[in-house]
């Protein structure tokens, strides 16, 4: 155990002990007041002693597979936590799709403790079955609603109330390699034509200009449409889309999606290809130079520096191009990962004590894991540049700093994940390559995703969407 | 009032051999489900009541967490004007027509080959090697055949490299090719399995027949077309009743390879019911579709039982 991590442990040991004695000093007190006998405060402070050290098993379901992963939340997250709370054991179960577990467990009533599952866009649902803990009383407790960003808290409301921490920050940036870049003389993009230019000068050297896969998972494709709407449509008109004051058909929404099919089919995404890769496998095109952009969120810094120091190229981020001059185009950010409680979990108080631990007691523990965990947890706290020593990459923690401020100010966009309510962004992601394929047209599309919204909106299931500074 | 009935003693002998042999009767009856009785009770409890409760929900608007309101047919209605169930079940009928030719082929073919050799150590060599896929998993299948049809890593590059351009693909990405792609690399696991069943079955022929055909002068050709081909009718039908029901299932490779796509190539009935009920939050509507397709199914095994019923050796 490191020092920071032993002081926790210390203090939290040290508060604790404090606490047992204050309560069975109170106990004998009020025992001995009643009944005057040593015999009855002696029991009753067993009893005190005794409830305090009772063992804790808190069960908390996690979406992370990876062994590294699971490794690095145990010694930097539980491990620590049980140390400064011996009776407390954190059992952490990993499966690949958490709401899928949940949807099983709940109508069971053996949901766990706690679990860390996807976005915003997927909570309403599952609060209104009642299967959620309504968080408020412990946001007050621990100050949580002043630590979050304001974003970031505005996503995590449901009817005014908080049910869940979001606890995975995210946002899109144009990732681009440096060392082809200087190499062949090209700019980064920063609107659109600039971004067809430099595609079809890379494609002519025989590189690819996106590098993308999604046969492991057909959702990727929400990173594109979260991206090229924000660029086309601007923060403001997408908040008047999402909130339902603007349709889907919108004619600007059916030119944003007519640019994205002209880089398809110049073949600039993938060369087609983006079927027939996996994710991973496409990290790996990249990291043997094959191609030069990434169109990728911070949840790639992990997989980004393993591949770019195994082949030892410079690698940079930058904003994404803007596809429509003089609109108000923010970066994309939202919510990836959110972390809840279950409304039968018979111990709350302890779980709501773990996750302050885990994701807001102490940054200096936070920054520690984060680099480590950055396609994981990202707590969506007020970053400052203090925060980040000389060690911490760079890239990571302008990403953090700026985005940190985004939100704080109103000026960022949105993603799907997080703004989109479940089965519209479904619908989506599902059925997007019928577009660049040319199985669906674009009007036929949208004509459905506009039905679906609506029935969301009626349903009550829309997400909070943070508004706009200025609306 | 009827007069009491006195029971001479043939009358009691009678009686109580009636009553022994009641009991030795409904013995034996019962016996069978008794032994039969766990199986039953995990089958009506795994697979009764689950499907039970499908049809049931199939009437529901369920998503998953909250018990969805009864919405009577509309998941019905909706399933109708699903245009990825129509191209999911058009990709089910042509995954059905080639597992029902190509495999079966296949299999047969080459079981008949490996039936003519009569070297035990050489047939068992050959039996291994061609039956060896079948027992890999169907995740490192998925894998493996990915990274064959691997774009940038795979196959087509060799073919560049020999210079054989025509047939360089975009086997998964192309949606005109990408079914087809996944059907083969099920293919190749699954053929060796057909050709140990038909094996066992040729086995079964009766060798006599063939001498006789060979006597009368039988070609090879019209010896297996008469001789042959009618004794492995049975296996032939329930390995085609099979083959229609698992096509009609088929999930696994698809969601390892494409996960349906490209733009739903590849999609079928299964995959969709999968991402309704998972992604879409829709499992009401998954469940409707789920009902459909075991109609649909059932009267396959309707056609068969009655085959059965009428007669048919099959």
């Amino acid at each position: 155990m490191d020092e920071q991590t032993d002081q926790i442990a210390q203090a939290s040991t040290r508060k604790e002990f404090l606490t047992t004695s204050l309560k069975a000093g109170a106990a004998v007190a009020g025992v001995a007041a009643g009944a005057g006998t040593i015999e009855s405060v002696a029991r009753a402070a067993r009893v005190e002693a005794r409830d305090a050290a009772a063992p804790v098993t808190l069960n908390w379901l996690v979406e992370f597979t990876d062994a590294p992963d699971q490794k690095t939340v145990t010694d930097y997250i539980i491990k620590p936590y049980q140390q400064a709370n011996p009776n407390v054991t954190v059992k952490m179960q990993a499966v690949s799709d958490v709401n899928k577990q949940l949807e099983t467990v709940f109508p069971a009533g053996t949901g766990p403790d706690m679990w860390d599952g996807a976005g915003p866009s997927f909570m309403p649902q599952l609060i209104q079955s009642g299967n959620v803990l309504n968080l408020e009383p412990y946001a007050k407790k621990y100050g949580w609603r002043n630590k979050l960003s304001s974003f970031s808290l505005q996503s995590s409301l449901y009817q005014g109330k908080l049910y869940y921490i979001p606890t995975e920050f995210e946002s899109l940036h144009l990732w681009y390699n440096k060392t082809l870049m200087q190499k062949n003389g090209w700019k980064i993009p920063t609107t659109y034509n600039q971004l067809l230019d430099v595609c079809a000068a890379i494609k002519a050297k025989g590189l690819i200009p996106f590098v993308t896969g999604m046969s492991g998972w057909l959702g990727c494709w929400d990173w594109w449409y979260s991206y090229f709407l924000n660029a086309y449509l601007g923060t403001k008109k997408l908040y008047k889309v999402l909130t339902g004051q603007i349709p889907w058909t919108d004619p600007d929404i059916v030119t944003s999606f007519q640019m994205m099919k002209k880089l398809w089919d110049l073949g600039y995404i993938m060369n087609k290809q983006a079927s027939a890769i996996t994710g991973t496998a496409s990290w790996a095109i990249w990291g043997q130079q094959k191609g030069v952009f990434r169109m990728e969120g911070t949840w790639g810094f992990s997989p980004g520096l393993v591949y770019a120091n195994a082949t030892n190229f410079e690698w940079g981020i930058a904003p994404l191009p803007i596809w429509k001059p003089g609109v108000d185009y923010a970066p994309p950010v939202g919510v990836g990962e959110v972390n809840a409680i279950y409304v039968h979990s018979k111990n709350p108080d302890v779980a709501a004590d773990f996750y302050d631990f885990a994701f807001f007691r102490n940054r200096a523990q936070i920054l520690k894991w984060l680099p480590k965990l950055s396609s994981i947890f990202l707590p969506t706290l007020k970053w400052q540049p203090s925060d980040f020593g000389s060690s911490f990459d760079p890239r990571l923690a302008s990403a953090l700093i700026s985005s940190s401020k985004a939100m704080a100010a109103g000026t960022a966009g949105y993603l799907s994940w997080t703004a989109w309510p479940a089965k519209t962004e479904t619908y989506m992601w599902s059925n997007f390559e019928n577009i660049l394929y040319g199985r669906q047209s674009i009007t036929d599309y949208l004509n459905q995703v506009q039905k679906i919204f609506q029935a969301e909106k009626a349903a009550g299931t829309l997400p909070v969407v943070p508004k706009p500074a200025g609306m | 009032m009827a007069a009491p009935v006195e029971l001479g003693a043939p009358n009691l002998i009678r009686a109580r051999t009636t009553g022994v042999a009641r009991r030795r009767r409904w013995r034996r009856r019962a016996t069978p489900w008794f032994f039969i009785l766990p199986a039953l009770l995990i089958h009506v409890f795994v697979i009764g009541g689950p499907s039970v409760v499908t049809f049931f929900l199939s009437f529901t608007s369920w998503n998953g967490f909250t018990f969805g309101k009864f919405v009577g047919l509309d998941n019905f209605h909706q399933l109708l004007s699903d245009t990825t169930v129509r191209q999911a079940l058009v990709n089910n009928l042509t995954w059905t027509a080639i597992f029902l030719t190509i495999p079966i082929s296949l299999g047969l073919g080459v079981a008949l080959l490996i039936s003519s050799i009569r070297n035990g150590t050489v047939q068992m060599i050959y039996r291994t090697i061609f039956y060896l896929p079948a027992t890999i998993s169907s995740v490192v299948v998925g894998r493996l055949w990915a990274w064959i049809y691997d774009p940038f890593y795979g196959i087509s590059t060799l073919f560049t490299t020999w210079g054989l351009t025509g047939l360089v693909q975009s086997w998964l990405a192309d949606p005109n090719l990408a079914l087809y792609s996944v059907a083969n690399a099920d293919n190749w696991r699954w053929w060796g399995y057909l050709m140990i069943i038909f094996l066992a079955a040729l086995h079964n022929t009766d060798p006599t027949l063939h001498e006789a055909a060979a006597i009368d002068g039988a070609s090879r050709l019209r010896s297996f077309w008469h001789v042959t081909l009618p004794s492995l009718r049975p296996t032939l039908v329930f390995i085609g009743l099979l083959t229609i029901i698992w096509s009609f299932q088929v999930i696994d490779l698809i969601f390892i390879m494409t996960q349906g796509g490209p733009a739903n190539a590849s999609m079928t009935l299964s995959m969709w019911i999968y991402q309704q009920a998972v992604y879409n939050y829709s499992p009401g509507y998954a469940s409707a579709i789920a009902v459909t397709m075991t109609l649909g199914l059932s009267f396959f095994i309707a056609g068969f039982v009655y085959l059965r019923h009428k007669g048919w050796d099959v």
